[in-house]
């Protein structure tokens, strides 16, 4: 079931280029640790220099797969769906899972968006209920606002009725 | 009752005793890691010193701590420097538990904690009244739910009333509950990790006279050292028996409508009232130990209540024969239902369960072949192989109409009774391995005491799992 009537709507291609931004950014800030091993520390006390070569093997590969693989997989099984009475997410890279939150549920909704989001315009939209924490990443700043009102309106509508 | 009151002045005692019990372990320590140049201190005066300080602090906090209840508030006042009021609508009240510990039991005196919803907001605590004031606060309290009319209380005092159903946990049960509760490995663990700690203040010369009379000399052998093991085991089994039959002698679990209440204990007694909307989930348990003999214990995910763990009210009852579970669900929680059948794993998640569990635990014994001895370590093998087959043989689903049940093994056995609209999310997942087989996860989320619990079970069949989704969809 998980592939067929998959929720319909996908979150913004900017997502792409924000995480690809995030994921670089990342992967240069931790560039600095094996540097700072080969050009200072492994002098100062006599330690062999391969080990920071092997570091920055490492941090390479990881900035590789979580600036340009990793979302370009995860963009592909995003995807969401607001229905008159509940909230349907699926998302995962290997693991993809599949979560029903009912409106009813809903106890806020909020948006939040760091600088790399901001430049590209996006924004994050969190969804909490008394037990769990669920969140749409990367939905244009507009997109997020509307959706936020339109779940807050429905999630009051239906707990009239409980 | 406009006027503050006190509590009761053995509040002074109790507070006492309290102090000088928390006082003893570092004191204790501290003496016997300094016992060579404790030799010429005056501790006759210094223990008297420091129990009047303690019976004059106890005395300040007794004194400066008053409380009253009206107009639908519990208000408390506290603090000799610093003042401290506090004040609980009773709207606001979750639930109001009486507890009375040994020594209150002796001065007829008990204490009374009064929870509101959600760990962060304030909660209150008393710790000497009468039973008689215990009981009037407590029916002020919860009397809100009747709008005053007094209807609810003066039910409750007959206790002949129609609509109480009771259980009460008999002795050989609680016995039996002790003895297959498991704790006697935490138990042996305990004394051997203090036997370990306390071994270099045993002089020698007494160990080396203790330790012939047991062995003669030149003569250790490993049975001895097995045979020690067993003792300390065996005995560490009967004290945990007995203590659990202590601590939850008297079980009781009574209801009235939709309010429960459970009390137990013999030396400290308790007693926590719960209304029935804030149960979330059943679970009801065969553990390991008890399975063979049919029995099993009921737990509840509760909303609310405290952030201190020994509160949680989550045992609904200790022990009950699985043959007595459907008149005892029927009784007391007719909201759940037990299915009559439960839907099965698929044949071909059973290589998965198995899988799940045999190839770490063959990892993990390959390593282990470096080191000396480490082929005992092929001995976990087949029951690693028997859990996970077991594992396979428990998982089961079913869906009625309000209700889902899910029914799963860690290393114990588990139904878990959720109703639908109890269930605050539900995920499905797949891997790409189950994915291939046409397999997911199905799990779900609860409010619980400690935020909120998930229940999971692996390897559903695509068909099953698609039923329960449609189920839960508002769709």
């Amino acid at each position: 079931m998980m592939f067929e009537n998959e929720p319909s709507e996908c979150i913004d291609s900017r997502a792409l280029k924000s995480w690809f931004v995030s994921g670089l950014l990342l992967g240069i800030v931790a560039f600095s640790i094996p540097l700072a091993y080969i050009f200072l520390i492994s002098p100062a006390w006599d330690l062999p220099r391969e080990w920071g070569w092997i570091g920055i093997a490492l941090v390479t590969v990881y900035t590789l797969w979580s600036a340009i693989i990793a979302p370009q997989l995860r963009i592909r099984f995003w995807r969401y769906e607001i229905r008159e009475n509940e909230v349907d997410i699926q998302n995962g890279i290997f693991i993809i899972k599949r979560t029903l939150i009912p409106m009813v549920r809903i106890q806020h909704v909020d948006t939040e968006h760091g600088p790399v989001m901001r430049f590209f315009g996006l924004a994050t939209l969190r969804i909490s209920t008394a037990a769990t924490d669920h969140y749409i990443p990367a939905l244009s700043r507009e997109k997020a606002a509307e959706l936020m009102g339109e779940i807050a309106a429905l999630a009051r509508v239906s707990d009239e009725d409980v | 009752m406009s006027e503050y009151k006190h509590q009761h002045p053995f509040m002074i005692i109790l507070e006492t005793v309290k102090s000088i019990v928390y006082a003893i372990p570092p004191i204790f320590f501290f003496a016997l890691s300094r016992r060579d140049e404790l030799g010429n201190v005056n501790i006759p005066l210094l223990a008297a010193i420091a129990l009047i300080a303690i019976l004059t602090y106890s005395t300040t906090k007794w004194y400066f701590f008053t409380y009253q209840y009206e107009n639908g508030y519990l208000h408390i006042r506290r603090g000799l420097l610093f003042k401290k009021e506090r004040s609980i609508k009773r709207e606001r009240v979750q639930t109001v538990n009486v507890i009375t510990n040994f020594i209150q039991k002796l001065l007829g005196v008990t204490s009374l904690h009064v929870k509101t919803a959600g760990s962060m907001e304030a909660e209150l605590s008393l710790t000497a009244v009468t039973l008689q004031e215990s009981q009037n606060i407590k029916t002020y309290l919860e009397n809100h739910t009747t709008n005053g009319s007094g209807k609810n209380h003066a039910e409750e005092s007959e206790t002949g009333n129609a609509n109480v159903n009771t259980y009460n946990v008999p002795l050989l049960n609680l016995l039996l509950a002790g003895a297959t509760s498991g704790r006697f490995m935490l138990l042996f663990s305990l004394i051997a990790a203090a036997l370990s700690q306390l071994y270099p203040y045993i002089p020698e010369s007494y160990m080396g006279l203790i330790l012939e009379q047991v062995i003669p000399r030149n003569n250790i052998n490993i049975s001895l050292l097995l045979i020690l093991i067993f003792g300390l085991l065996l005995l560490s089994w009967i004290i945990s028996t007995l203590v659990f039959a202590v601590q939850y002698s008297n079980f009781t679990l009574q209801r009235q409508e939709d309010d429960i209440r459970i009390s137990y204990g013999l030396i400290e007694q308790k007693e926590y009232n719960l209304n029935m909307k804030r149960i979330q989930a059943l679970s009801v348990k065969d553990s390991l130990l008890r399975q063979p003999l049919n029995l099993c214990s009921i737990y509840a995910e509760v909303a609310g209540g405290s952030s201190e763990k020994q509160d949680y009210v989550t045992t609904l009852y200790p022990l009950l024969n699985l043959r007595e579970l459907s008149r005892f669900m029927d009784n007391m929680f007719p909201e759940y239902i037990i299915p009559e059948n439960m839907h099965p794993l698929p044949l071909r998640s059973r290589k998965r369960y198995i899988i799940r569990l045999l190839v770490p635990a063959i990892v993990i014994v390959l390593l282990l072949q470096l080191v000396p001895y480490g082929w005992v370590s092929l001995l976990v093998l087949p029951p690693t192989f028997l859990l996970g087959l077991s594992r396979y043989n428990t998982g089961g689903t079913a869906i009625l109409e309000k209700q889902l049940t899910l029914r799963f093994r860690n290393i114990h056995r588990y139904h878990v009774f959720v109703l639908r609209d109890h269930i605050q999310t539900m995920q499905i997942s797949s891997n790409p391995f189950q994915r291939m087989s046409d397999l997911d996860t199905i799990g779900i989320s609860v409010l619980s005491s400690r935020g909120g619990n998930r229940f999971a079970l692996a390897d559903v069949d695509r068909e099953e799992s698609g039923k329960i989704w449609n189920w839960f969809s508002r769709n």
